[in-house]
């Protein structure tokens, strides 16, 4: 059986654990645990350990989807986790204090990963908060050295539109991929 | 209702829970009880309402689809959907909303005479006007068989009309080509369309921060809101598609500044918003329908300053194409069919969007660029991603 992964990343209530929901074939393993400290003000439940799903490609090969925990204590592990991955999704939640802060948080934290692959942003929560937009987003990016990456808006309940944040990732790895 | 008759109509619930369906049948008994019953048999039903949420809810509304292909449909969800020829109804529902799509179809049953038998071969259309659009509304993306109904709705035949619509007919042409009846095909003046005065008018609005109105023929209108970066109409896009094609005569279309507070009024009155710039890329799409702006210089280096937002735009999968490439590293356009082997209409549709809103880098010295490069080198894993494409597309 070949396996491969695919990484997701992001702050505490980004919609990882959903996202990887939504496009796993399998139920979804998740370790939430009951959140203790001040992550239960965003989420009840808070990634611990990591959330998983797999997509499986016919018989003999699997997709293994990786959720990193939001809580930034647990970053010893993001090494150990990126380890042989394809790419790299990073869920941003618009709705919180400081957008950006996690957006250079996580974008630094994977850097070495994103440089030898390619990462896909999806903001989140939109709708509760539209203000930055999607073209700031690109703004700061820009002012922070990196080149155009996709930054979709995206409901991470919405299956369509985290499988098309990952198309745009594997586009990104390879454009000239035929359909 | 205020229609009377002697023979209710039959309506089926299908895929409800068991409070759901007491709810609905308290709900029948208050309102319509003259005009609806609901029935156990669906097959008898004249009319059927969906609940999209329950585990089966695709399977189902695809075996709907399958056999009662011309049977009105009332689908329920909490989540937005669009479903071509049935009407959708976001959960909560209200009474209202309830009441005036049963009041469309009740009347639309009466007028075609199914109030005795259904019948598969007539179709009836959802109601008009739909419900106020949230003006995040996603835009219907062509190509993906991901959006959670497309299975049973986006066929084959729909997906085909929309590529259609922005992107032209199938063809070979080269964006090389030396023939003069190939080049003709190739290229459109968006300064005789309504594009160019639509992309006017936003950059205007938005400099300026005034709201704006744009009068079309037949007393329409379109108003730009550069502050909610909001464009509200009561054209559909159906009636506006074919405009965009038409060469805009002088004086045809009116702009006057709006005041803030006109403005307001008519956005919490109006049926219909959308992004700015989402109605500027889909009229750049219908312009172009293919083709590139005259005097486009092919072999021009051109990238992207930053990804369009292609989950909110219209779309096909080989703009996603287009714009990796375009991302990573300068293309000319007749390098970029070369490198991705794709008709030269996908990427002169997308060229023309993106030039819509400003998001290219656009070399102005024209350059021949060898074709191969680090993006054109075999990638060892490129059998993978296509394999995890398929499946998400299937999916």
């Amino acid at each position: 059986m070949a396996e491969h992964k695919i990484i997701f990343t992001g702050p505490v209530g980004a919609g990882k654990t959903t996202a990887i929901c939504s496009l796993s074939d399998i139920p979804p393993i998740l370790t939430d645990e009951m959140a203790t400290d001040m992550t239960k003000e965003r989420k009840k439940n808070t990634t611990v350990a990591m959330d998983y799903g797999i997509m499986q490609l016919g018989e003999k090969e699997r997709i293994h989807l990786y959720g990193t925990p939001g809580q930034e204590r647990f970053d010893f592990m993001w090494d150990i986790l990126t380890k042989g991955g394809l790419g790299l999704v990073l869920l941003i939640d618009n709705s919180r204090m400081e957008p950006f802060r996690d957006l250079h948080f996580f974008l630094n934290s994977f850097k070495a990963f994103i440089q030898q692959t390619a990462v896909s942003i999806g903001v989140t929560r939109v709708d509760k908060k539209a203000t930055p937009a999607i073209n700031d987003y690109h703004r700061e990016i820009s002012s922070l050295g990196w080149p155009a990456l996709p930054i979709l808006e995206v409901d991470a309940r919405e299956k369509e539109d985290v499988s098309l944040l990952v198309q745009s990732l594997l586009y990104s790895l390879d454009p000239t991929l035929a359909d | 209702m205020s229609l009377s008759s002697t023979e209710p109509l039959k309506i089926a619930l299908i895929g409800f829970h068991e409070r759901d369906r007491a709810m609905l049948n308290l709900f029948f008994r208050m309102h319509c009880t003259t005009e609806w019953r609901i029935i156990d048999s669906e097959h008898e039903a004249n009319l059927c309402m969906l609940d999209l949420d329950n585990i089966h809810g695709k399977k189902l509304l695809q075996d709907q689809r399958d056999q009662h292909p011309g049977r009105p449909l009332i689908v329920l969800s909490v989540r937005n959907h669009e479903i071509d020829g049935a009407k959708f109804l976001r959960k909560p529902i209200h009474t209202k909303t309830l009441k005036q799509a049963l009041e469309f179809y009740y009347d639309e049953l009466k007028r075609l005479r199914l109030d005795r038998l259904p019948s598969a071969a007539e179709v009836i259309p959802p109601p008009q006007p739909a419900p106020r659009a949230h003006h995040k509304t996603k835009q219907s993306l062509v190509g993906f068989a991901s959006k959670s109904t497309r299975n049973a709705l986006s066929n084959l035949e729909n997906q085909t009309r929309v590529i259609h619509d922005c992107c032209g007919v199938a063809n070979t042409i080269d964006l090389n080509t030396k023939r003069s009846s190939d080049k003709a095909k190739l290229y459109y003046d968006p300064s005789k369309h309504f594009l160019r005065i639509l992309k006017t008018a936003v950059e205007r609005c938005r400099q300026e921060g005034q709201p704006i109105r744009l009068h079309l023929p037949g007393d329409k209108y379109i108003i730009l809101l550069p502050k909610a970066d909001l464009a509200l109409t009561d054209l559909s896009d159906a009636k506006l598609r074919p405009r965009c094609l038409l060469e805009i005569k002088q004086n045809e279309i009116g702009i006057e500044p709006l005041h803030q507070g006109e403005a307001q009024l008519l956005n919490t009155t109006m049926q219909s918003s959308q992004p700015l710039n989402t109605l500027l890329w889909k009229v750049a799409l219908w312009s172009s329908r293919g083709r590139l702006p005259v005097d486009t210089n092919i072999n021009t280096l051109v990238n992207l300053r930053h990804w369009p937002n292609l989950t909110r735009l219209l779309a096909i999968p080989q703009f996603f194409r287009i714009a990796a490439l375009w991302a990573k590293s300068s293309h000319s356009l007749a390098n970029t069919q070369q490198i991705l082997n794709i008709e030269a209409r996908y990427i002169c549709a997308f060229f023309s969007a993106c030039l819509a809103l400003d998001l290219l880098n656009i070399q102005s010295v024209a350059t021949a660029r060898p074709i191969r490069d680090a993006v054109t080198s075999k990638n060892p894993r490129a059998g993978l991603f296509r394999r995890i494409l398929r499946h998400l597309r299937v999916a």
